[in-house]
């Protein structure tokens, strides 16, 4: 669906996008360059845990990163754990190593993720279903309304209506053409 | 005149009554009347009055009631049977006949056809015959009426004389009962119902005739027949051919000089008569003689020396007459042997009008060239001859009698059809109201032509006889001449069961033709529009409309069986309301409105105006809402690609709400442990 909306996307909003695709992942990258200089564990820590964000960031080519972003904020919730721990003891490569033969700190960032990436994909269908089914009560509204109208006065008023509608598009034509 | 028309009451035994009079139906009263009509004996009913005798009218010879309606009272004209009344009785194929009552004449005819008697002295002549009967032409004149039917034994006296009194002239079509010899050459060669109005010179002419008869005792050109008198009158002219050899008094005979010229500018003056022979004028009183040819026409036989007498024998042999006017024979003889040339030039450019020869066109040329030969001629059509005015007479002698001329119908719708009437009035032209005839020719084929209900050859029959009862099979023997009287005919007629024994409507042509004539084109759009078959709803309200006008003219008569069979007829109509509400209001509401005999009741039931317009804007409105709701639903539709962007947007916006509150919420759960 992001794709869908994407592709409909006009090209020089396209092209907008790209440049801050590519300009985000440099920020990124530089970002943890400096974080590996500045503080290693941390740094390697982030590298290893936000590579679901990263692939999110990179594969989304959608201008308002609309699944990438859940995907980074899961993220980077689920690494946050082994953030706090890494930095309460010690900071240092052990503990690192420590965290990272955890099993259960990347499985958690990666399940963050995870999840964030199918909320991204799951909630625009909710919002559509009640979208539709709003729609769909005003159809049958409309409908029921016709329907009435043609008890009480017979087929005549749907042509009638037909005749009015023509009549309406016509002028608007006319409109249009004289405008022009 | 006291106008009675009442309705005909029966009283005991054969008597009926009439106007007030009491009419015996068995007693016949011979000499009163011509033109094959009957008279009977005639008592006022109640009180005193004159004797009296009634005429019986006939259906196909209208009387001239338009003359009866404007007559003065007897009291202004003493030397005239002036009608007492008039009204309708009788019943069979026929129907009721209108009778119209005169008070009995003061004494026999003055001469009866065919008689011979002693001749009138000059004195007894001009001061009891010819006076009065110039000061009831007079009389009758200032009003723009005229008698015609003055003739011997139209005038009465007592038999130790006195003054003579004009009698009866208005049962039939004007002129309808003149013999041949009483009537100008032109006038006596039409049909008796062609004759139209005429002129006071016609009258004129008939006094002069009259005052001969009386003055040489014997009746005018008797042993001759018609043709043979109007032959020998053209040939002569009137005054030689009637005259002959009588002698007759100076006075007589210088006032018949000027009454019998053949044209009609010569004859003397009402004022002239009234004080001859004082009042004679100085005027040349020899009429103009005959043009004659240095050599005889022959026409089919027949040699002919003067054009007014070729053109009688012409049209007498119509096909011949065709012929011999497209020979150049003709034309060398008007030349050469007539040597008039305008009238040469004329039928030149009459007959050269004709390159062709076309059949078709024939008697048109004949026709246009017998009013060329003839200038005082009558309009001539396949052999029947008219005055222009007298169409409408014609016509009712051909659609209206026991057994119509199928024929005569025929030829006299081509003849309109022609424009022979418009025709006639341009080769005419010197003479007065020819402008209005040409254009009488024009509307009356524009009429014929026309094919919408209510107009026709059936509007022009009774556009041109007012009184004519209306002819169609559903009243014919109800003889309803007025409106009040075929709406009570066709009230009868729908009281059987089918209504009128299976009549599709009420409204048949000659109805509505009557109707249309009768309103003077009031409700033409109406009976139009009821007639209009491929409109059955609209026609059905039109024709309740139609009864409900007529009903509200004759104060509200109620009609019920009428009502119901149009009611029926206009159920169609239910179909305009555009409401299922309002049509079943107006379902329900028809039967009763119907049974009320109240047309105006079943229109406003099939029509109501509050109610009309109610259900007119209402169904615009449901309408509106309707294309509103058509719309909307559309739009809908088209919008589901929106809905899906719009679903991705803030389903993308919603996600990333909810992974900031996650993140967040974790920051905060991690700080505080």
């Amino acid at each position: 669906m992001a794709k869908a909306a994407a592709k409909t996307a006009p090209a020089p909003a396209r092209q907008r996008s790209g440049r801050r695709a590519r300009w985000a992942f440099w920020a990124f990258g530089l970002g943890t360059g400096v974080a590996l200089g500045i503080a290693l564990p941390t740094g390697i820590l982030l590298l290893i845990g936000l590579l679901p964000a990263a692939a999110a960031f990179a594969s989304d080519d959608h201008p308002d990163k609309t699944t990438a972003r859940p995907v980074l904020c899961l993220n980077l919730a689920g690494l946050l754990p082994a953030l706090k721990t890494l930095w309460l003891g010690g900071h240092d490569m052990s503990a690192l190593a420590s965290l990272l033969g955890d099993p259960g700190t990347l499985v958690l960032a990666y399940g963050a993720a995870a999840f964030g990436f199918a909320l991204a994909r799951t909630i625009p269908y909710a919002v559509l279903l009640v979208l539709e089914m709003r729609a769909a009560t005003t159809l049958r509204l409309l409908a029921d309304r016709q329907a009435e109208l043609t008890e009480a006065w017979g087929e005549a008023v749907a042509q009638e209506a037909n005749r009015l509608v023509a009549r309406a598009a016509a002028a608007a034509v006319k409109k249009a053409g004289g405008g022009g | 005149m006291r106008r009675r028309l009442e309705r005909e009451r029966c009283v005991a035994g054969r008597e009926v009554e009439i106007a007030g009079y009491l009419v015996d139906p068995g007693r016949a009263l011979p000499g009163l009347v011509g033109g094959g009509l009957t008279a009977f004996v005639a008592r006022p009913a109640r009180g005193d009055g004159p004797a009296a005798f009634a005429v019986r009218c006939r259906t196909h010879h209208p009387p001239r009631l338009r003359v009866i309606e404007r007559l003065p009272d007897a009291e202004a004209l003493p030397n005239l049977l002036v009608p007492l009344g008039q009204g309708l009785h009788g019943e069979g194929e026929e129907g009721p006949q209108r009778h119209i009552l005169y008070p009995l004449p003061p004494g026999p005819p003055m001469m009866v056809p065919g008689e011979r008697r002693a001749p009138l002295g000059e004195t007894d002549l001009i001061q009891n015959v010819a006076k009065p009967v110039a000061r009831v032409l007079g009389e009758l004149a200032e009003r723009g009426l005229l008698h015609r039917g003055i003739r011997p034994d139209n005038l009465f006296r007592p038999a130790a004389g006195g003054p003579v009194t004009l009698g009866e002239a208005f049962a039939l079509p004007p002129g309808f009962c003149q013999p041949a010899a009483f009537e100008p050459t032109g006038m006596a060669m039409c049909a008796p119902c062609g004759k139209g109005e005429g002129t006071l010179e016609d009258d004129l002419y008939a006094l002069g005739v009259t005052l001969l008869a009386l003055a040489t005792g014997h009746w005018p050109l008797a042993g001759l027949d018609d043709r043979a008198g109007i032959r020998l009158r053209l040939e002569r002219g009137s005054l030689a051919a009637l005259v002959g050899q009588a002698r007759l008094p100076a006075s007589v005979a210088t006032l018949l000089r000027g009454l019998l010229s053949d044209d009609p500018g010569f004859r003397p003056g009402l004022d002239e008569i009234a004080l001859w022979p004082g009042g004679a004028r100085a005027r040349p009183q020899t009429a103009r003689a005959v043009r004659k040819a240095t050599r005889p026409f022959d026409f089919a036989g027949e040699p002919v020396l003067d054009a007014r007498s070729l053109a009688f024998a012409m049209a007498g042999r119509w096909q011949e007459g065709i012929r011999a006017m497209r020979s150049p024979a003709l034309l060398a003889w008007l030349d050469r042997a007539l040597t008039d040339q305008p009238l040469t030039e004329r039928v030149r450019e009459i007959v050269d009008a004709d390159p062709l020869g076309g059949e078709s066109d024939g008697d048109v040329l004949l026709s246009r060239t017998l009013a060329a030969l003839d200038p005082q001629g009558p309009l001539w059509w396949r052999g029947i001859a008219l005055m222009p005015d007298g169409l409408g007479t014609m016509l009712a002698e051909a659609h209206a009698a026991p057994q119509p001329s199928a024929e005569r119908q025929r030829d006299l719708a081509d003849m309109i059809e022609a424009q022979a009437i418009s025709r006639y009035a341009t080769e005419h032209l010197d003479r007065p109201g020819m402008i209005e005839l040409d254009k009488m020719g024009r509307l009356a084929r524009a009429q014929a032509r026309a094919r919408v209900l209510g107009s026709g050859r059936e509007r022009l029959l009774y556009q041109l006889n007012p009184g004519l009862p209306c002819l169609s099979p559903l009243v014919r023997k109800a003889g309803a001449a007025t409106l009040p009287a075929l709406l009570a005919a066709l009230e009868a007629a729908a009281a059987g069961s089918p209504p009128a024994a299976g009549a599709p409507t009420p409204l048949d042509r000659h109805v509505a033709a009557f109707i249309g004539a009768g309103l003077d084109g009031a409700i033409d759009t109406l009976l139009a529009a009821a007639g209009d078959t491929g409109r059955p709803e609209e026609a059905g309200l039109a024709t309740v409309a139609v009864f409900a006008r007529l009903q509200r003219l004759q104060k509200g008569t109620k009609l019920p069986n009428l009502a119901r069979w149009v009611a029926a007829l206009a159920a169609p109509a239910v179909a305009t309301w555009h409401g299922k509400a309002a049509r079943a209001r107006v379902e329900k509401a028809l039967p009763e409105a119907a049974a009320s005999g109240d047309f105006a009741l079943l229109l406003e039931a099939l029509d109501g105006e509050a109610a009309r317009a109610e259900d007119r804007a209402g169904f615009a409105e449901a309408a509106a809402t309707f294309a509103r709701a058509a719309a909307a639903e559309f739009a809908l539709r088209a919008e589901a690609p929106l809905r899906q962007a719009e679903a991705a947007r803030i389903g993308g916006l919603a996600a990333q709400a909810v992974a900031l509150v996650l993140l967040g919420g974790t920051v905060l759960l991690l700080a505080g442990t």
